[in-house]
């Protein structure tokens, strides 16, 4: 009797430890099994104890996974909570690469960051208001930094990367247009033009904003309802809106060049009509003539 | 295992739309000339006999200056006096005004308009070199592409006007 306790024993405790080893070298996988049985949060709960597991955390399936259940939590989430999901998310695809040295999975854990990227891109471009602008900036920056581990030189980034520095700079312009004191958003407008000529010099929408926004920042001064009660303060006015139109026009004379239109002729004949210089005023009036 | 691995959600990227931004109204010269027309009201003293009723500024012929001048003196009065703007398309049609504008692009002869305004105790203010020789009171120039204006007290004393000492200060005196 004894002899068969001391045996039924022995195979409980190996069953134990066989089944603790296999626990062990399974986990990753049963979250993927948790995940498919339609518990997000127990996936998420094996899959975190995975990666803090020294004996399993040095493969790349196991960050692959990671990477994997995150991007599904995300998407049952708040859109505040997502965010930080997919950023870790992305942490993990990452990191499946980095241990990926073969880039055996290269392929699928591009495709899961470019989904990451895709959806940081939509995000920011939806947060892009004067009240969420600095959101959109972070947003678009993990973009950025997705595009950047899968595929570096992608043309198409810095093509985004314009579009996204000009709708940003728009929201700028925006504030500034509502509240003339807010020189930080002029500022920050011209900034983000400015960055897109240091990609592009010769992007005509960016050199046209920038010739705009100087222009208008011109007629502001000039406009200026203290200046129009006080005479004083003409002379003055006058020197500081001729600065600005003078900063305008070699921009829209470089939109003039790559890619003219009505407007931008129409912003040179304004400078030069501002300027006073009639000779140029005139030739930049009749070429608008063309566009009637 | 493996097959789990394809599975990925497609999400279409939305493009980033900037919108577009325009000039401000073209024309900041005339404003500036709005400006100073409506301030030159400040600094002019008229008879005592026109300091009642509606204060007139005229304009002849055409010009942004119209619109400008209509904008900054909206609801503005000179003491008590309501400022109106009217248009002039002719000499002919010229009324008594406190100050007459006669835009560059005007042919209308400067001694013919001094003729009609005479005895009105009118600041005429022209914007053609050589026109406070000729009898114009007030007279916008360019400087260093600035607009800049010529002042004569000769003038104005003709037409029985006191300028300011500031407004003086102000201007480019010819006399």
């Amino acid at each position: 009797m004894k002899d068969m306790h001391h045996i039924y024993l022995t195979i409980v405790m190996v069953s134990i430890i066989a089944c603790s080893a296999m626990a062990q070298t399974n986990t990753a996988e049963e979250a993927i099994s948790v995940w498919q049985a339609g518990n997000i949060e127990g996936a998420v709960t094996i899959i975190d104890k995975c990666v803090k597991d020294p004996t399993q955390n040095t493969t790349w399936e196991v960050w692959y996974y990671k990477g994997f259940i995150y991007k599904e939590l995300a998407k049952k989430q708040t859109a505040e909570l997502a965010h930080n999901t997919r950023i870790e998310s992305f942490m993990a695809f990452k990191k499946a690469i980095l241990l990926d040295p073969k880039k055996e999975n290269f392929d699928q854990d591009s495709l899961n960051i470019k989904a990451l990227a895709n959806k940081f891109s939509n995000e920011a471009g939806a947060l892009l208001n004067e009240k969420t602008y600095d959101k959109a900036i972070e947003y678009f920056n993990y973009y950025k930094q997705c595009m950047a581990v899968i595929d570096p030189n992608n043309a198409a980034v810095k093509q985004k990367e314009m579009q996204f520095k000009a709708a940003l700079g728009t929201v700028f312009v925006t504030i500034f247009e509502k509240d003339n004191t807010r020189e930080d958003a002029f500022k920050q407008a011209i900034e983000q033009y400015s960055q897109i000529l240091k990609i592009d010099s010769i992007n005509v929408n960016a050199n046209k904003q920038l010739g705009i926004n100087y222009y208008n920042k011109g007629v502001a001064i000039v406009e200026d309802p203290k200046v129009v009660e006080d005479i004083t303060l003409l002379d003055e006015a006058g020197d500081k809106a001729i600065v600005q139109y003078r900063k305008a026009l070699p921009y829209l004379l470089r939109a003039y060049k790559y890619g003219k239109d009505k407007s931008v002729v129409e912003g040179l004949r304004n400078i030069y009509h501002a300027l006073n210089e009639t000779e140029l005023d005139a030739k930049y009036t009749l070429e608008l003539e063309n566009y009637k | 295992m493996r097959k789990l691995i394809f599975i990925l959600t497609l999400i279409s990227t939305m493009a980033f739309s900037p919108s577009t931004f325009y000039f401000a109204p073209p024309d900041p010269s005339a404003r500036v000339k709005a400006v100073f027309i409506y301030n030159f009201s400040k600094y002019v003293e008229w008879k005592e006999a026109n300091r009642a009723g509606a204060f007139t500024i005229g304009v002849l012929g055409t010009s942004s200056v119209i619109n400008e001048l209509t904008t900054i003196t909206t609801g503005k009065s000179v003491g008590s006096q309501k400022i109106e703007i009217k248009a002039f398309a002719t000499l002919a049609d010229v009324k008594k005004c406190h100050i007459l504008f006669v835009p560059a692009d005007n042919a209308t002869p400067i001694p013919s308009i001094i003729t009609k305004i005479k005895g009105n105790n009118t600041l005429l203010v022209t914007e053609k070199d050589g026109y406070v020789k000729q009898g114009a009171i007030i007279n916008f120039v360019i400087q260093s592409n600035k607009q800049k204006f010529e002042l004569s007290k000769n003038n104005a004393e003709k037409a029985s006007l006191k300028v300011s000492q500031s407004l003086v200060t102000l201007s480019i005196p010819v006399d």
